[in-house]
């Protein structure tokens, strides 16, 4: 794994610990979250059957997964023999040499794009001695920060206005802004126009790759997707392998289902289709253009029980609806992926990080984000199956434990007399006393002590039957 | 075109993974195949009524629509947009009704820039001339081609994007463009761009904020189609 990260050296308890004490981030996430599922709700109401396109979307995208390679090359020939380069990148490391080559030295505008975050891909391209600027407004202002996105879609969900400007300030040289949004932005617009212009190389993600034709999608609101892949000599796209789909009708399906749960537009403001360079006789447009298909991981998830998280459009909308990550926003997942989606990826596509694996808990199971997501994926089954995994190291006598309390609670007579002895012990519980082998599961928890009489028995003798 | 990286290496990997059984899920089953992608229906979209669904639905994605009567555009019209904007300099792509715009902002003293532009000449350009391929009613969407606009940045760079075409091209929705799309790869053009309404971002606490990179501002002039 690379990419930055606050992995290492943390635990997940001590991230969600000190997002959990910051009041205005929590604030700030609510309302953010609040607004783009709100509109998301609108904007799927305004389809009809919009539940019936979820269902085609899932299927669809598991015809395309059981077919991968097959699309893959398709892929590859007709991107290649519309004059594309082509690279087939097994591991970050692969698509960071590959990128660093062609950029050389050179100055670099990138648009937002979670694989190359993913990758690490700007620490790897300074390392080599180029100039890369982010041009996403979010994505500028965490770059200048030097912090990681907190959120897919909105990276900078966790700045306001005023911590913007002191950004702007202390790293960009800022002068007499005013703190306000439309200054701020002004501000930003000519700073990053003039890296536009002087680009040597833009580097943007893709949103969909589009097998029949070897086109690549790229949605962005702001522009900058377009400028990146417009002004600068050469284009490098770099793509997850999972994000390819078969044909212009599946386009028209997964682009409707990504904008719509993403941020509840009809379409984003620039949707972006490129399908090879520049032809003869046209002013712009890039002379060279790049395709970096990356693996770096994905392909373990194959054929598993977690295959189904290739099918990821990253909209965010599970992000947007997730109860544990509207309090502790993106940070707390320690990784550039956060929310559902990031609670099943971070372990998965970073084996090599033990840290990893606790990622998983970041959630409450209660299968908010498939109900949200777009391509239906069992985000709370796999989240489930990553605990299991992880619980396979528990101690003898907690598992034994746990074995026995599940045997006694599928037993009414178990029950009836495990609920009594609970009532009897409560005092001990009260005390302070702690069942010395559910230490691990208990810390952090506030245990509840058991009530002077149980329900049933309250039920039983209340005073008005 | 050259490939790097091991082809046969990464496929091969993938073809070895996909060799065992797809686990299936007890819990959430996988819906039925599907044969053929379903037809998407939109709501908010009057069948009888395209031109004044994409005229609502441009608005609504911040762009302004204007309906001419007869198939020229007024010079009215041009006359207070140009004031509107502060219009000086403008860049033309290489379409005909672009074009005819442009001859018209030539005669009412904008200097009209040679085409085609380069980069440079459309970032100091006030307001750049497109037209659209087709409009879309379901997004409030203008189409722009590259095959016959030739430039890319006269829609990108000017503060004003000004874009013309004839109501004819209104089409229900984004299927309408992409579809026929399907089987037929060589339609293609190397840029093909739905543009709705004005570059706009979220990214300062997800208040609505225009013109972050783009075009501040999107005025779109509907003509009535040229009777053959």
């Amino acid at each position: 794994m690379s990419g930055h990260h606050q992995l290492a050296g943390t635990t997940l308890r001590q991230r969600t610990a000190t997002a959990v004490a910051d009041p205005v981030l929590r604030s700030r996430v609510g309302r953010a979250v609040d607004r783009f599922a709100g509109h998301r709700e609108v904007s799927l109401a305004a389809l009809e059957d919009a539940d019936g396109l979820r269902h085609a979307g899932r299927a669809l995208k598991a015809e395309i997964l059981a077919d991968l390679p097959a699309v893959l090359e398709q892929l590859a020939d007709e991107a290649q023999a519309r004059g594309v380069h082509v690279c087939w990148a097994d591991s970050a490391a692969e698509a960071n040499d590959y990128v660093a080559r062609i950029a050389g030295g050179g100055r670099v505008v990138k648009s937002k794009s979670m694989a190359t975050e993913e990758t690490g891909l700007n620490e790897a391209l300074e390392a080599a001695g180029a100039r890369v600027v982010e041009t996403d407004l979010g994505e500028w202002i965490i770059q200048l920060a030097g912090e990681t996105p907190s959120h897919i879609i909105a990276p900078a969900l966790h700045h306001d206005r005023h911590s913007i400007l002191d950004v702007f300030e202390q790293r960009a040289a800022a002068v007499g802004v005013e703190p306000e949004p439309e200054a701020l932005n002004r501000f930003a617009r000519s700073e990053l126009r003039r890296e536009f212009l002087a680009a040597d190389v833009g580097i943007t993600g893709v949103n969909f790759g589009v097998a029949e034709s070897g086109s690549l999608v790229i949605v962005t609101n702001e522009g900058n997707g377009r400028l990146v892949s417009t002004l600068p000599r050469t284009h490098i796209a770099v793509m997850g392998m999972e994000r390819v789909v078969r044909t212009w009708d599946e386009v028209d399906l997964f682009l409707t289902l990504l904008t719509r749960s993403a941020t509840g537009q009809a379409l984003t403001s620039y949707t972006n289709i490129i399908s090879g360079p520049r032809r003869a006789g046209e002013a712009d447009g890039p002379d060279e253009l790049h395709l970096v298909i990356l693996d770096n991981g994905r392909s373990d998830l194959l054929a598993t029980e977690f295959h189904e998280m290739l099918a990821c459009i990253r909209c965010g909308a599970c992000l947007n609806v997730c109860p544990v990550y509207r309090q502790t926003g993106g940070h707390a997942y320690g990784w550039v992926y956060s929310g559902p989606m990031g609670a099943v990826l971070t372990p998965l596509l970073s084996s090599g990080q033990p840290e990893a694996a606790e990622v998983a808990d970041a959630s409450t199971l209660c299968g908010a984000c498939m109900q949200a997501c777009p391509v239906e994926i069992p985000l709370q089954d796999m989240l489930l199956s990553l605990r299991r995994r992880k619980s396979a190291d528990a101690g003898r006598a907690e598992r034994a434990l746990w074995r026995a309390w599940s045997e006694a609670w599928s037993r009414r007579a178990g029950y009836e007399a495990t609920t009594k002895a609970a009532t009897w012990g409560r005092g001990m519980v009260k005390h302070g006393g702690r069942l010395p082998v559910l230490q691990r599961w208990a810390a952090g928890r506030s245990t509840p002590v058991p009530a002077t009489e149980r329900f049933r028995d309250r039920w039983r003798n209340r005073s008005d039957r | 075109m050259t490939v790097a990286g091991d082809r046969r290496r990464f496929l091969g990997r993938l073809r070895a993974r996909l060799a065992d059984e797809i686990p299936s899920n007890p819990a959430h089953p996988l819906p039925p195949p599907v044969h053929e992608v379903p037809a998407i229906g939109y709501r908010s979209v009057q069948p009888d009524d395209l031109v004044g669904s994409f005229e609502a639905a441009a608005t609504a994605a911040g762009a302004r629509v204007h309906r001419c009567v007869g198939p020229e555009i007024a010079d009215e019209l041009l006359i207070d947009l140009l004031a509107r904007y502060g219009v000086r300099r403008a860049v033309v792509s290489e379409e005909s009704m672009a074009r005819t715009v442009g001859g018209s902002l030539t005669r009412l003293g904008i200097d009209v820039e040679p085409t085609p532009a380069s980069p440079g000449t459309s970032a100091a350009a006030d307001v750049g001339v497109t037209s659209a391929i087709a409009l879309v009613a379901a997004t409030g969407s203008v189409v722009l081609d590259s095959s016959s606009m030739r430039t890319r940045a006269a829609s990108l760079l000017p503060p004003l994007h000004l874009c013309v075409a004839a109501t004819d091209l209104v089409v229900r929705s984004p299927s309408e463009v992409l579809r026929p799309l399907t089987g037929h790869p060589e339609r293609l053009p190397s840029n093909l761009i739905f543009v709705t309404g004005p570059s706009r971002t979220g990214d300062i606490e997800q208040l609505l904020t225009i013109g972050v990179h783009g075009p501040v501002a999107v005025e779109i002039v509907l003509t009535e189609p040229r009777v053959p």
